[in-house]
């Protein structure tokens, strides 16, 4: 492959101009098809690992189930398969690692009944404290995060190209143009304190591992204040090497190893 | 008003204002000064300030207080000192505490005088003599005193030779976490090594306290066999006057009660249901009211009368 890459461009000078035109279309068609073949093949092994994770989770081999499925998470993640995962890995045991992966199917689909209801089920099993969010918090989980970022945008340009666009256009002044610009500025106002609240849940995580130390210091040899228990919801401070600075509810905080704790957010 | 004295009149104002404004300032910056929170550095400076002066539970409540605030330029050094702290807490905690050596020297001569006591009981049993017996388990009853004051005091040095080790063990995590944050802090490094050779050789003074007690226990189960051995064999008078300090032996071998395994709770018993009036309802509410309208006596002069006035006041 390397070796023809090289001498490709040696060859296209030689040939006529009208010839590289037809050559240029054809390899763009042919780019299309491997484009859409390469789709193909991608989503059919997607669905090929998806059966396998299907059928290992029904022949009660959870390990197994979840490693695929957080496989199938890594490449195309969506609310269904993160759903799936959560309950691959509540069924191995791994109370933290389901539910953080409930908790990213929210995060896509905070309509997605089951998650919520596996999440409460979850929380009241291992007696872990339901998340308190501030209430702009709350309301950007009423809608999918990227809805409030399009919502967000239309009513902006639209209300600006309302007030502007007449004037630069010269048309006739009309009332809709300034009802429609004012009623886009108001919700693009409501989406304000909603997007607060997306960007600051970006910061929430979940802790994965069992009894994980919280640490004094971001060190390996740190004095430990206490203990977190798998699948407890905190909010990320700040980062120093491997470690993470969190706060808890019951605002304990400290520092946590990176490979402790997952952000909800990073998908 | 004319415009004149208008504008008079505006400038006196201004500078009235003006005047206020920096009398305002000049009185409430002390006062801003003393509501000021105390700073991560500072606590740092005080911590160190008062490790010079040797108080070392203060040193550590500030240098502690510095480190939780996480500030990245003061975190190091103030474990750096933490670390100091910790292993002077250690060092004058080792001062007080009894000396491993000697317990463990005087559990060994506890378990030699056992030893002897087992023998010459060994002896009484094989002979069957009265006196003898009687001999030997005087002799026991002093060697199970020794046992019982020396395992007494190396449970002692035990507890106080761990509450060190705890101290140094958090002293080397100091040193070495505030090496991992700043690694040009070399000292540091080498504190952790030392803080860690000084466990080693306090833990090693822990195992051999801890071989004493256990080569104790051994001996005072065997000598405790054979005094029940020999306690048989003696004149019932005898064993009335020894019950006492048997009972008081047994007690401390005595393991607390555990569960058995087909043992199980009682049932609750199930509470009927009963329909109150709401007449009933208010007095039985009334009457789980604890004190609650009870008033206590506001004014010093206002107190409630002594009960029992033969007793002496106070």
């Amino acid at each position: 492959m390397e070796d023809t890459a090289v001498r490709l461009p040696i060859a296209d000078c030689r040939l006529p101009i009208g010839f590289r035109r037809a050559r240029a279309r054809l390899s763009t068609v042919v780019f299309g098809w491997v484009a859409v073949a390469a789709l193909a093949l991608s989503s059919r092994a997607s669905a090929d690992t998806f059966r396998e994770a299907f059928d290992a989770y029904a022949a009660n081999a959870p390990e197994q189930s979840a490693a695929l499925f957080r496989e199938l998470a890594t490449n195309q993640p969506s609310a269904g398969v993160l759903h799936n995962l959560g309950n691959a890995e509540w069924k191995s045991g791994q109370a933290g690692e389901a539910i953080l992966a409930w908790e990213r199917a929210q995060w896509l689909d905070p309509f997605n009944a089951n998650a919520r209801a596996n999440l409460r089920y979850a929380r009241q099993t291992a007696q872990l404290p339901s998340p308190q969010l501030a209430w702009y918090e709350m309301c950007s989980t009423w809608l999918p995060v990227n809805a409030w970022a399009w919502l967000a945008a239309l009513s902006f340009w639209t209300a600006l190209a309302l007030v502007l666009l007449p004037g630069v256009l010269r048309w006739r002044k009309a009332d809709w143009h300034q009802a429609v610009a004012a009623a886009g500025f108001a919700v693009f106002l409501l989406t304000i304190p909603a997007l607060l609240g997306v960007h600051s849940r970006t910061k929430l995580g979940i802790i994965r591992a069992k009894d994980t130390p919280l640490r004094l210091t971001p060190t390996r040899d740190a004095q430990t204040l206490g203990r977190l228990p798998a699948g407890e919801l905190v909010r990320l401070e700040r980062e120093r090497g491997g470690y993470v600075y969190v706060r808890g509810a019951n605002d304990a905080a400290g520092w946590v190893e990176r490979a402790q704790f997952g952000t909800i957010s990073s998908l | 008003m004319t415009m004149r004295e208008f504008q008079l009149w505006l400038t006196i104002r201004s500078r009235r204002g003006a005047l206020g404004c920096l009398l305002f300032a000049v009185l409430a910056l002390p006062v801003s000064g003393e509501v000021r929170q105390k700073s991560s550095r500072d606590f740092f400076n005080d911590g160190t300030a008062q490790f010079q002066t040797n108080k070392l539970r203060e040193a550590e409540s500030a240098l502690q207080v510095a480190v939780t605030s996480q500030n990245e330029r003061v975190q190091p050094a103030a474990l750096y000192n933490l670390g100091h702290v910790r292993f002077q807490q250690g060092v004058e905690a080792l001062k007080e505490a009894p000396d491993a050596k000697g317990a463990a020297a005087r559990g060994d001569h506890a378990s030699a005088v056992a030893d002897s006591a087992i023998q010459a009981a060994d002896a009484a049993l094989a002979s069957g003599e009265v006196d003898a017996i009687t001999r030997a388990y005087l002799q026991g009853k002093g060697a199970r005193k020794e046992l019982k004051a020396a395992m007494e005091a190396v449970k002692k040095a035990l507890e106080a030779h761990g509450a060190v080790l705890r101290r140094w063990e958090r002293a080397s995590g100091d040193f070495k976490s505030a090496y991992e944050l700043q690694t040009s802090l070399e000292s540091a490094k080498e504190n952790g090594a030392i803080m860690d050779r000084h466990i080693a050789a306090l833990v090693d003074k822990q195992e051999m306290m801890m071989k004493s007690a256990q080569c104790m226990g051994g001996k005072r189960k065997d000598l405790q066999k054979r005094m029940q051995d020999m306690k048989k064999k003696m004149p019932d008078g005898a064993q009335k006057d020894d019950e006492g300090e048997d009972e008081e032996d047994e007690e401390d071998q005595k393991e607390p009660k555990q569960p058995k395994s087909g043992d199980k709770e009682k049932e609750t018993k199930e509470g009927r249901r009963m329909e109150l009036t709401w007449d009933e309802a208010m007095r039985l509410l009334e009457s789980l009211k604890l004190d609650a309208n009870r008033k206590l006596p506001m004014g010093d002069r206002e107190t409630a009368n002594p009960k029992d006035r033969k007793r002496r006041e106070w």
